[in-house]
């Protein structure tokens, strides 16, 4: 793979890794969340680091190319980080709609609480 | 006595909600007493001011939940109440008050849940269009091949449910086009489901919430739902 590729590619990592960091330190972000992305940037860069592993890998998946093998992986897990995030969207969906009924009853219980009183 | 209650979803229903409540109040019952409950679901019309200028008994939802949603509303606040049946009426002045008495006596005889159907009878002359009638047919055929019941009013929101049943969709109800999913949750629990005829009218104001372009996303969407409703849900006996 050419060297301007994998610098860029690792800088990228990089300068993403550090984002990351400063979002959890400004509280942005929980740890739980951030944890899979942060993985994410550390395989990125293991992998650009270690040129045998990465043509190890290549051959082994039939890649012809090694810069494809890595967008195809980064594609892969781009892929598994969006569908677990839908997974955490529809709990939040679900915890919503309960939170939002019970806010409802207890706004007519208050109310009945005060004609009462 | 007897506690029932009529839960009534309201979205944008601010031309008719008053005549469903009278509707409501003219039904009489010996020996039940018949409360109702407005669900507004966040609606963005006048129906809010319209409940409370008139003293309506309603539950506020802070934001729009959609029909399953609301009709849950309904479900966990007559769990809550401890009422005995609950049965669920369209805000929209579509059916008809008066088959209120035979839904209790249905649940009464030992039924789990008892749909108001406007296709065992010629009763309801308002039967919907063709197309949607076609769309139902094939609903209904599905839910009898994943069931083995024949229920053929399968998306009417016009039914009654038992206590026990009050309690599992205090905890359970889908959020969208509930009627046909929780209908395949009920039989595959091995409940007892009794389809009696009953009138509905034409709606008078507001859209159905299936049109158009939706229609098709809609009957995807619904088989889905029945399919992994029948195979996801275990029977109680």
């Amino acid at each position: 793979m050419n060297i301007k590729l994998i610098i860029f590619l690792m800088v990228f990592c990089l300068v993403f890794g550090i984002y990351i960091f400063y979002n959890i330190f400004k509280r942005r972000i929980t740890l739980q969340y951030s944890l899979m992305w942060f993985t994410y940037c550390i395989i990125m860069i293991i992998l650009l680091i270690s040129t045998p592993i990465m043509e190890n890998i290549t051959h082994f998946l039939g890649f012809e190319v090694t810069s494809n093998m890595i967008f195809c992986l980064g594609f892969i897990a781009l892929l598994v980080i969006s569908f677990t995030l839908t997974k955490f969207l529809s709990l939040q969906k679900e915890k919503i709609t309960t939170l939002t009924q019970e806010v409802g009853i207890l706004k007519k219980e208050l109310k009945n609480y005060h004609g009462k009183n | 006595m007897q506690k029932v209650l009529m839960i009534i979803p309201a979205y944008n229903e601010e031309k008719s909600i008053l005549d469903v409540v009278k509707e409501m109040k003219k039904v009489k019952c010996d020996d039940v007493l018949i409360d109702y409950i407005i669900i507004n679901d966040g609606s963005r019309d006048k129906t809010r001011e319209i409940c409370i200028q008139n003293d309506l008994n309603f539950i506020d939802l802070p934001c729009n939940l959609g029909i399953g949603g609301a009709v849950q509303t309904g479900y966990k606040y007559a769990f809550y109440k401890e009422y005995d049946i609950a049965i669920q009426f369209d805000g929209d002045n579509q059916h008809d008050g008066a088959f209120i008495p035979h839904l209790i006596q249905e649940i009464n005889k030992g039924n789990d849940m008892v749909i108001g159907s406007r296709f065992v009878s010629d009763l309801s002359e308002f039967k919907s269009s063709a197309l949607r009638r076609f769309g139902i047919n094939i609903l209904s055929g599905i839910i009898k091949v994943c069931t083995g019941v024949k229920v053929y009013d399968v998306t009417s929101g016009y039914r009654a449910c038992n206590k026990k049943l009050i309690e599992y969709f205090a905890y359970k109800y889908p959020v969208d086009y509930p009627e046909p999913d929780t209908l395949v949750q009920v039989l595959k629990k091995g409940m007892k489901v009794l389809e009696i005829p009953v009138k509905m009218r034409e709606r008078k104001e507001g859209k159905s919430s299936i049109n158009g372009f939706k229609s098709a996303y809609y009957m995807i969407k619904v088989t889905l739902a029945i399919i992994i409703a029948a195979i996801s849900t275990r029977s109680d006996k």
